[in-house]
Order: structure tokens, then sequence, then C-alpha cells
């Protein structure tokens, strides 16, 4: 029986349709004539677990490779008018390894090995996120919450890529609870209920949590701030938890969010002094410490001061004495009628003094170190008519403002006394302060541009000081390879401190500094003090801490 | 007859390659089961349609092309929607644009760069989207997703009608430095609308009643510019053409109002200072114990929600008068020493003094309790206590005290004394408990948590009404109110599964509806009034 042509001959026609749309439509599309790198991986390659650079700081290798892409439609076949590209869509979805539940999420977006984020966004009560109209090259992802640590992924965006699929996966963090125990067993909290003397430090209760990977000296190294930042964990009293995503009965103290699954000692301590200290090991669930409400009042300090003219050396009276960390104010205190200010019960550590007789004279721009149970005499506190610095700030990027630090290079009174710093805002150009006379270092920034300036306000005479902020480079300090935190100090050629900080964490961080010959200095908090020169070039520089 | 059959052949070979090497491309793989090739829709559309923008401007708006799925959507079901914000050159700044999708009470706001905006986390359906973009005309409009896992959505931005604001005195100085000097910061705000208002609207708990009608009136957020002599009074910015009408508002009081016309080029009012310090409240009242005597020293304040306003303290026969209040619903707060921490709210007439009477002050009475889950155990959650008696159509609520139990559920109220309290517990992870406490018994009590049930409150009709919706138990006591103002005209509640019986309240605090509610464990819908 011969075959019917008829059936063929349809076959023939609608096959040779199908092969020309599809022809066309290939032919339209530019990835036919230059596929992107991207575009050849599979799509499989999204990032999963296994492969997303999770695991805190020591464990980050981010994986170029490890992102989903997929090549550009916004130049495809359109059947009408092309709409205008988008640029490439960052997207993923935002998850915990264990499964638990997300709260919020901060994500930034870095270009190459820029310090700066180029995107930062903040996803809350959502596991998706998208980041739109990212160009083509190398970027970080980098993302950060609660009780979770940093995820960091390097992903490419290859040129005419629609999106691109970055999935975090974030590991909780190693979560210690935490027990602080009166030596009768009592929970601390309930010990010093009634002790009216210990009420009141602190914002969460007189004892902090910190935590180290060796075992602690008694007395840290001083900090300014309101609590100590010398740790490697961070504390959540339990009173920041209340209504939290973490149930955590009464019983505990707080929770450590410790970075790393390592071996660590746990200290409570009283802002710089340790109190108790515990060795930990990694996967333990909870601990105790145990202080002894009695030795709490016996370390609280105390100040002692009279307020005097600089030049009789009279007493002033009635001078308002302020006593605050760097992040905490209170209503300062008035002397007495012969210039006389105590203060007891006190939280040992370093406070900045304040001086107001309300006649607009002024004190020395000091810090007061107050050791535990000591009463601190700082003798006769001098009072002068203030120099009037005026700085005039060229240079300021366009809709940059400027933020300036001064600082104190020579002690302004009695040895008891240590210079300071203060932040100061660059309005409309320029600054203005009134400043005890002295030497001072000027560290104005705005924008990528800053100056770094230093004077003596006797030599200034009535002129205004001219300042003009140039583009400065980054030095990227990379403590990624450091087996424990160290303090590093940076100087300049006139050996003016520029920079100093206790480096408790590991992922790299950007210092902005004019270019220049610098000194570094690296102390342990147990060992010698090393120095090293480090080179800060026009064009920025890597400076890896070992 | 041969060679036709091996040229199919041929064919089907060479279909099945090119078939093959599509699929491997990606981009046009084939289209998925419940995917369909997606429109690129234009705002210029959608805004046409709302009378915004003119159709011949929606350059877009016919633009199709095709997608597919992306990779993994299967992980993560949810919807990006982006687009480009066209129409301006250079785009606009990031932080100026306000771009988001809301539905009921979810809210997915949009991450921007260089004019490519994106949202993630949306569902199939229909959203509302709001588009606010700093000298830009404000789009709001209704859009809905279908199935595809990345959608596009450009938006044409049309320039507004920006007019610089300058309201003085008729001495040429500035009002708003004239209020400052009596200690009012907040409060002076331009509205703009289609029709003249015909007189105040309806009182807010708020300083000022917030972006209504055609437009939007931007002020420096610096407040120190409020105190400048010399300073203007910010932009309006115009949604639609004049003439429309603008009126001047302190608070939710009608000061001045004119229209504007086409071509005008700046708006400018003139407001005699003397006359709104005669539209400012007096308040007087005298503080004393349970026992009527007098209390010294007790600290009063009268604000806005957001703060600030009036503080006054009593005198040694306890009474006190407050000058210079900001009229309209005002929260009120009484302090002394040892007893129940007073709050409540009023509503002031203007230039009107309001004589408070007695306010009979409690001794303070320590109240605790216990939040507990479903089993029993004890749990951490945040609690806020209202004086139920105290309480009176259509205020709020206080939502400013509040306390947390701690992780064994123990909670202790602060300020209370012997009065009917409302306590509710709520947790982070959506759970919600009420109670009714009584001050006098003073007896532990506890509130069991449960799973809530969002109910949304949609307010219908007229732009301007305000309303409190209030929500009772079983036994008629109350448990929860939600007052929705003209600015936001959608709220909701979180309650536990039960029988409620619900009234809303107009402006006036007159009851429009009663009804009971009957709350399951899906989300409700509830029009307003």
């Amino acid at each position: 029986m011969a075959p019917r042509t008829g059936p063929w001959l349809v076959a023939a026609v609608g096959q040779a349709v199908a092969i020309g749309l599809l022809l066309l439509h290939l032919a339209a599309e530019p990835g036919l004539a230059k596929p992107s790198a991207g575009a050849s991986l599979p799509e499989t390659s999204r990032v999963t677990p296994g492969t997303a650079g999770t695991g805190g700081p020591t464990d980050q290798t981010p994986s170029p490779a490890a992102a989903a892409v997929r090549p550009s439609a916004s130049d495809g076949p359109t059947r009408n008018a092309p709409a205008t590209p988008l640029g490439t869509l960052l997207h993923g979805t935002l998850r915990v390894r264990n499964g638990a539940k997300l709260d919020t999420a901060w994500l930034s977006v870095f270009l190459g090995e820029e310090p700066k984020p180029l995107l930062q966004v903040t996803v809350s009560q959502q596991v998706q996120y998208a980041i739109p109209g990212l160009a083509a090259g190398d970027y970080r992802l980098t993302a950060r919450s609660a009780n979770m640590r940093n995820f960091e992924q390097a992903f490419v965006v290859p040129a005419a890529a629609t999106d691109v699929v970055v999935d975090v996966w974030f590991e909780p963090s190693w979560l210690l609870k935490v027990l602080l125990q009166a030596p009768d067993g009592r929970p601390l909290h309930e010990a010093i209920a009634g002790d009216k003397d210990l009420q009141g430090l602190g914002m969460f209760g007189p004892v902090h949590v910190i935590a180290w990977g060796s075992e602690l000296p008694v007395q840290l190294p001083s900090t300014d701030g309101r609590e100590t930042t010398f740790s490697i964990a961070t504390w959540q009293a339990s009173r920041m938890l209340r209504g939290g995503a973490i149930p955590l009965p009464a019983k505990y103290a707080g929770l450590l969010e410790l970075r790393e699954d390592r071996a660590a000692v746990v200290a409570a301590v009283l802002c710089d002094t340790v109190l108790a200290q515990v060795p930990v090991q990694p996967g333990q669930d909870e601990v105790t410490l145990v202080v002894d409400p009695a030795q709490l009042r016996a370390r609280l300090a105390s100040v002692r001061l009279q307020v005097v003219d600089a030049t009789t050396n009279q007493p002033v009276p009635n001078a308002k004495v302020g006593l605050n960390d760097s992040q905490s104010w209170r209503q300062p205190t008035a002397a007495d009628a012969e210039g006389r200010y105590e203060q007891g019960k006190l939280r040992p550590g370093t406070y900045q003094l304040t001086i107001d007789p309300g006649d607009g004279r002024i004190a020395p721009m000091v810090a007061v170190q107050l050791a535990p149970g000591v009463l601190t005499d700082l003798g006769a506190i001098p009072v002068a008519a203030p120099f009037e610095l005026r700085v005039k700030v060229t240079g300021l990027p366009a809709e940059q403002r400027g933020g300036a630090t001064l600082t104190a290079l020579e002690s302004q009174g009695p040895p008891s006394l240590s210079p300071r710093s203060t932040r100061l805002a660059v309005e409309k150009d320029e600054l203005k302060a009134n400043v005890w006379p002295g030497r001072y270092l000027l560290r104005i920034a705005a924008g990528s541009n800053g100056a770094l300036v230093e004077f003596d306000t006797r030599r200034l005479g009535g002129e205004a000081l001219t300042v003009a902020l140039q583009p400065e480079p980054t030095l990227q300090i990379d403590p990624s390879q450091l087996d424990e935190p160290v303090r590093l100090v940076l100087r300049n050629a006139t050996g003016a401190v520029v920079h100093d900080r206790w480096i408790t964490w590991k992922t790299v961080f950007p210092v902005q500094l004019p270019a220049g010959e610098y000194k570094a200095s690296l102390q342990r908090v147990r060992g010698d003090r090393r120095e090293e020169p480090v080179t800060v070039a026009v064009a920025g520089g890597k400076y890896v801490l070992r | 007859m041969r060679v036709l059959q091996r040229f199919v052949g041929v064919e089907g070979l060479v279909l099945v390659v090119l078939l093959v090497w599509c699929m491997e491309r990606g981009d046009v793989a084939p289209i998925a089961p419940g995917s369909r090739p997606e429109a690129v829709v234009d705002a210029g559309a959608a805004g046409a349609a709302m009378g915004l923008i003119e159709a011949a401007e929606a350059p877009t708006a016919a633009a199709v092309r095709e997608r597919v799925a992306v990779p993994g959507a299967a992980l993560a079901p949810s919807i990006v929607l982006q687009g480009r914000l066209l129409g301006l050159e250079p785009p606009p700044k990031d932080d100026v644009v306000r771009l988001w999708c809301r539905r009921d009470d979810v809210w997915r706001g949009a991450n921007t760069h260089d004019g490519v905006y994106a949202i993630a986390g949306l569902q199939p359906g229909t959203w509302r989207l709001h588009c606010e973009v700093e000298g830009c005309v404000l789009q709001e409009f209704d859009h809905t997703f279908g199935g595809d896992a990345i959608q596009r959505l450009d938006i044409t931005l049309q320039p507004a009608l920006v007019l610089p604001v300058f309201v003085r005195t008729p001495t040429g100085g500035r009002l708003q430095a004239e209020l400052a000097k009596l200690g009012i910061w907040q409060g002076l705000q331009v509205i703009a609308t289609a029709n003249a208002l015909p007189g105040d609207l309806d009182t807010t708990e708020n300083s000022g009643v917030g972006d209504l009608g055609l437009g939007r009136h931007r002020q420096p957020s610096d407040l120190n510019q409020r105190a400048d002599e010399k300073a203007g009074d910010g932009v309006l910015e115009l949604d639609r053409p004049p003439p429309v009408f603008a009126s001047l508002l302190l608070r939710h009081l009608l000061l001045a109002s004119q229209r504007i016309e086409p071509g005008q080029q700046e708006l400018r009012f003139v407001v005699d200072p003397a006359e709104l310090q005669a539209k400012m409240a007096k308040v007087r009242l005298r503080v004393v114990d349970g026992a009527g005597q007098p209390l010294a020293k007790a600290r009063i304040e009268l604000s806005s929600a957001q703060g600030g306003g009036s503080q006054q303290v009593t005198g040694d026969d306890g009474f006190a008068e407050v000058a210079n209040v900001m009229p309209g619903l005002t929260y009120f707060g009484v302090w002394a020493k040892d007893r129940e921490q007073y709050c409540n709210h009023v509503t002031l007439a203007p230039g009107a003094t309001t004589d408070l009477g007695d306010i009979a002050l409690s001794a303070g009475r320590q109240l605790a309790g216990r939040i507990v889950d479903a089993e029993g155990k004890g749990c951490a959650a945040n609690c806020q206590w209202t004086a139920i008696d105290l309480w009176r159509p259509p205020h709020p609520m206080q939502d400013r005290r509040g306390s947390s139990a701690d992780g064994d559920g123990k909670v202790e109220l602060f300020g209370t004394g012997d009065r009917r309290y409302a306590v509710r517990a709520l947790t982070n992870d959506g759970r919600v408990g009420f109670a009714i406490v009584d001050g006098r018994a003073a007896t532990p009590f506890e509130i069991q948590l449960r799973a809530a049930t969002t109910v949304v409150l949609d307010v219908r009709g007229d732009d301007f009404a305000a309303y409190a919706v209030a929500v009772r138990n079983r036994s008629g006591d109350l448990l929860d109110v939600r007052r929705i103002e003209p600015r936001w005209r959608q709220q909701s509640m979180a309650l536990p599964p039960d029988e409620y019986g619900l009234e809303i309240y107009d402006g006036t605090g007159r009851l429009v509806r009663r009804a009971p509610l009957v709350v399951g464990a899906q989300k409700q819908r509830l029009e307003v009034p």
C-alpha cells in the first residue's frame, strides 16, 4: 500500500515553520553571539548550604562561582518596543541552617575590593531579598543577623545577566546561657535587688559578661565606653531578650553569643575589672559565674577634686562637674562653695571629666581613670578663659557633612588626668570650639576626603586655622590571621596616634588615612609590644595583622 | 514519496537539535506549567487609569517579553517585582524614593539603586503599590501579580507642581518661629484638597494629620530650623495641577485656606499670632489623693502621641493651670510620689478652658502576674495596660507604658492603683492574651497566650473621617482600641479566636455601629464604619 502524500506534506511544512521560528528566536538573542561566562553556569550552581561562606570570620572563604546567573533577557526579543535594561537583579533567600526563623537581616553589597558598600539593605520578617540594578563585575555580599554568624559570599555579575541568585545561609552562633549567682546560690539580680548602691549602675545591671580566648588578667585594658569592648563575644542581658525570639528562663542573667566554636574563657566584669572567670568548651549550653555582692560593693570607685581658677588658684564655687563615659550622659553635680566635689559609688573605669563654672571658663579636655575600690583625689582642677578655635574647612565634597575629632596632645593639668578626644561637627565649612590652650591633633573627614592637622593654639593668635581636605586612600586592615585579639596603634610620622583600638574580630575593616608612613604597634593582652612600619600609598593598601 | 519522508525525518532531527540548544540557553526554556508570558506593564498605564498620567506618556505600556521561572523558585515560592523609575533624568536618588507594596497587614518595601527598584517577598494576587518620590506625583494603585518568580513593572514618574510655602505673620515674621517661642515645634501643616475644607478636621492623636489629599507638605526635619525667623516653611507638592485648595492646619484645626490658581509660583499664608494663640487651650485641674486631700508637686503632662507638649506642677493646694496647650486629642498624665500614675486622654476645645475637676490619685498598688503559654508554662512577653474605666471614645488606649515578663513569665505592672485595667500581653512570635485586672483586689493575675488572628480594619467612604474601633470581651470589658485616622485607612488588630463585641465610633466619639465579632483562625477583614 502506497503511503499517502498529504500528511507527510503537512508535517514537512509544519516542521519547517517551527525550525524557522526557532532560528529567528535564537538569532535575535545576543547571548547567541557572545555567551557570557556566567551564562554557562548550570542553574543548579546556586549557593547551597555546603558551599556558602558561613561559619564565622575564620572559615569565610568566598567562592566567586557559587551563584546562579541568567543571561540577559532585557535585550532579547520583544513583541513590541524593547524595555529599558534594568541591570542585573541580585536576589535569593535568607535562611538559617537549623531552620530557625530570622527576624531582621542586614545585607551589604560591595563592588570588588571596595571597602565601602555599594548598597545596604535591611530585610525584615521575610525570607527573600532583592537588590536591583547591578552592573557587570565582581562583588561581595555580606549579611548579618542577631545571634547568627556573619555571612559573606563573593559573586560575579556577568555582562548581560538578568539576575544572579545568591542564597544567604546563616549559621547560628554558639549561644551560651549565663547564670550569674551570688555565693548563696541565688541569682545575682535577686541578691542585689535591695542594694541601692548597685541598682543604678549600668544599663542592664552592674555586671557585664565577656569572653576571651585565654585566661584574663584581673584588670583589663582601659576603655572609655559604657562597657568594656574587650570581648570576643556579644552579651545580651536577659532584660534585652524579654518578649524576644529566644526564650530564656528567669534564672539566667543573659546569653553570650560567641562567634567561634572554640574553647574560651567567660568572665563577669565590672567595667574593666574581672570579677570571676571560668573556661567553657564548644557546644556547652550554660555556664555559672559566682559574684559576691560584697565584692562588687568593695570595688566601687570614688573621686574627689577641687575646682580652682587657673590664674589665681582660688576656689571656684558651685561649678557643675560631670563624669561620663563616652556613651552616656548624666546630669552634672554642683561643687560646693569651696569648689570641692566628691562622688562615690561609681563603677571603676575611664570617665570624661567636664567642668562648667557657668561663666564661660572651661577646664582642660581630660579623662580620668578611677581605680576599683579606691578614692581617687584629682587635686585642683583649673578653669580658665577658653581659646576660641575657628577652623575654616575647604574641600568638603558636595552634600557631604564633615565630622571632626579633636585630640589633646599634651597633658593639660595634674598628672592624674590624661588628655582625651572630643567629637565636633563641621557646619557650613566652618568648625568652632572653645578649647583649653595647648597642642591638638585635628582629624576631619568628609566622605573620601580628609585631613590630619597638628596645631598649637598658642601659635594661632586670632587667626582661623585653614584646613584643606584632600582625597585620602583607605588602608584595609585584615585581622583574619590573628589567633588572638591585639591592640593596634597607628602613629603618624610625628608620633601622633591616628588609630588606637583593640581588634577583637576577624573581618577586614577600612581605615581612611592620609597617604604616608606610619608606625604600627601591636600588643596582645599578655605579651610584648611589637612595632612595624606601615606605608599607606596614595592608592591605598592592605595591612595584614599577624 | 520516500524523499518527502526522509525530508520530514531530517527536519525532525534539526528541530530536536534546535530545541535542545534552546533548553541549554536557559533563557528561552520551555514555559513552565502554570507560567505564562509576562507583560512588562508600565505604571503610566495604571496611572492613566487613575487620571494621574497622560496615556500618551506611557512609552513601554505595551512591551511584552518572555521569561521563565527563576532557578530555585520552588525553594522560595514568592515573587520579586522590579522595574525602572522612568521620567526623571537623572533618576531619583535612592533616599528620596519611598516605594512599597502592601496587602492587608503585609508590607514589602523596595530597594532602589540608580533608578531601578526591586521588591521581594510578594505573593500572587492583588497588592496596593505606593510610589512616592520627592518632587513627583504620588502614585498609588492596585497591581495584580501572576505566578512568575520575577516580574517587571516600570513606573513613569511625573514631576509634581512644587510650591514654596511661607506662613507669615501680618508684620512679615515667621509664624512657626512665633510658635516655637510658645514651645510648639510641630503641628503646623498645609494640605491640598479638591474642594475647600468646610471646617476643622476630626481630631488627631498625633502632632499633625499627616499627608492627606492631593499633595504633601515637605518641611525640613531639623527642628532647629523651625525657630529660624527667616526660613521658609517647606514646599507643597501637588499631585494635580491647580486649581486646588490649600488649607493651613494646626493639628486638626483649620487656620486659613486659599485657592491655588494655575501659574501660581508660591503659597503664602498670613496668620496673626494673636489669633492663633487665642485657639490655644487652657487646662485647669486639682490633683487630690483618695481621701480628697490636695497633692502638691504632682507633675502634669499634656502632649500629643509624639510627646513634648506642656508640663506643669501642682501647687500646695493641688491646683494647676496649664496654658498654651495645643487643642485637640491630648494625652494626659499625672504623676505624684507614691501614687498611681494617672494616664488618660482628653479632647481639648480650641480657645477654651477645660476644667478637669479633681483628679484623684489612689495609692500606688503593685500588680504582679504571670504570662503563660497554652500549656501553662511561663514565658517572656511584652505587656501594656490601660485603666479601662477612664477610657472614653474616640480616644486611643494607653500605649506609653509597658513592661516585660521575664523568662518565667513573671511581670510587674508599674504606676497602677485602685482601678480596673485591661492588660495585654504580646510575644514577638505573634501570640497574644488579655486579662482584666482589678487593682483593688491586687491578686496576682495570669494571662494565657494564644496564637493571634489578624483582624484587618478597612475604612471606606469619607477620606477625612477618623474612627475608633473598640473590642470588648464577652463580659463587655474593653480589651483593645484602634484609632483609624485619615492618613492610614487600614489598621489591624491581633485577637485570639473567640467571640467579642465590636463598637465603631466616629471622630467625635459618637457610636456608629455595634456588632458581635467572631474571630476564628483565619485572617478576617472588617469594613469601617
